[in-house]
């Protein structure tokens, strides 16, 4: 898809939705992984966003200020046997940009691009 | 813990295309993408899926990726898409390459038009010349593509890539004398060589994005025959081989058009 100048792409609206749906359920921050199973989750889609596309979705969100991130601990990591996770938090711009967002696009209704998350 | 077949193919392909980054930015892809692998089993262990289902979902979303991971990394080597307002220069040179890439693409578009419309073409009566015309001619014309664009820009090559562009040729021309097994050097050169002018601004970045996706997509079909867990991913596979030709159907506007001034062709015609 070709990108509006300064304009959300489908996928980078749904993950930034994900991510401020998790924060109000009490999960401030998200990995990788959580957000891609929420997106599906949300969608009812069968498949994991792919991960080329998710992880260069979050760093483009990122750069743009729109998603903070940060690495855990080692340690957390490290006890849990597991490599460890970067996670995801919405910024105030973030939140504003996803609102923003979807009110241009009223007809499209809430999380209803399916198509947008498994690629 | 992890050591699926699928799992070790994202591992290589991880690896392969943040060769040469920094940390901050290849380490951090590789360690997110580790940790999302480890989340992935996780719930699969916790939900009761069972290893092969999982390893099927991670050749999807590998192979569904590779179009942002190629865009991604050609990113961060400084391959700004190529304005396209930018003066171009077409040369005699650029033009035989733009209209060999042309007809070597037709010829790829319609050897799949005649698989996908008929199960053998082979045993249809005058069908089968169209064929031999179609694998004959676009074979010999895709070989003379890559020849001209290896010859034409060598100074913007490297070695590897020279020599990879070289076994492209060597792979569709004797293909088209009958050794047919050999056609998949020629996905494997093409990216090579695309990926290196995409590089060098030579050639668009969206267009070597799925120039080089698609001939993963070849190389896969051809090497695994879809057998097994592949035919999980089969759709996602299809549809990326199916743009190849297309893809080099645009090389050769391109071609036409000729080489943006900023990366101007050195060489004779």
């Amino acid at each position: 898809m070709r990108r509006k100048e300064g304009a959300l792409v489908p996928l980078e609206l749904l993950i930034l939705e994900a991510a401020i749906d998790l924060a109000r359920r009490g999960t401030p921050e998200a990995h990788g992984f959580l957000l891609a199973r929420e997106l599906r989750d949300q969608q009812g889609a069968r498949r994991l966003t792919a991960y080329g596309t998710l992880y260069k979705a979050l760093e483009r969100l990122e750069q743009r200020g729109f998603l903070g991130s940060r690495w855990e601990d080692p340690m957390t990591a490290a006890e849990e046997g597991r490599p460890r996770r970067r996670f995801y938090r919405v910024t105030v711009v973030g939140e504003k940009a996803a609102r923003d967002a979807r009110a241009a696009q009223p007809e499209a209704g809430p999380r209803s691009t399916a198509a947008a998350v498994g690629t | 813990m992890i050591d699926s077949w699928s799992v070790r193919l994202l591992r290589r392909w991880v690896a392969f295309y943040t060769r040469g980054l920094s940390d901050d930015i290849g380490g951090r892809r590789r360690e997110e993408i580790e940790a999302d692998l480890w989340s992935q089993f996780e719930e699969a262990t916790l939900i009761g899926r069972d290893e092969r289902s999982t390893s099927a979902e991670v050749l999807v979303r590998l192979l569904a990726g590779l179009p942002a991971d190629i865009s991604w990394r050609l990113a961060h080597s400084g391959a700004d898409p190529v304005p396209s307002d930018l003066p171009r220069v077409a040369t005699s040179g650029t033009r035989a390459i733009g209209i060999f890439s042309i007809l070597g693409g037709l010829g790829l578009v319609t050897q799949l038009a005649l698989y996908a419309a008929v199960p053998n073409p082979w045993v249809v009566p005058g069908l089968w010349l169209y064929l031999v015309l179609a694998m004959f001619g676009g074979d010999v014309a895709l070989a003379l593509a890559i020849v001209g664009l290896v010859i034409r820009f060598q100074d913007r090559l490297r070695g590897a890539v020279a020599f990879l562009g070289s076994l492209a040729f060597l792979g569709a021309l004797l293909s088209a004398f009958g050794a047919y097994f050999l056609i998949v050097m020629l996905p494997v050169g093409s990216a090579a060589l695309v990926w290196n002018l995409a590089l060098e601004r030579v050639m668009d970045r969206r267009v070597a994005i799925v120039h080089i996706a698609s001939a993963i997509a070849f190389v896969s079909v051809a090497v695994t025959g879809l057998t097994g867990t592949a035919i999980a991913a089969a759709p996602v596979l299809f549809l990326l081989l199916f743009l190849y030709p297309f893809t080099w159907l645009a090389i050769g506007v391109s071609m036409l058009r000729g080489v943006p001034a900023e990366a101007p062709a050195s060489g004779g015609d």
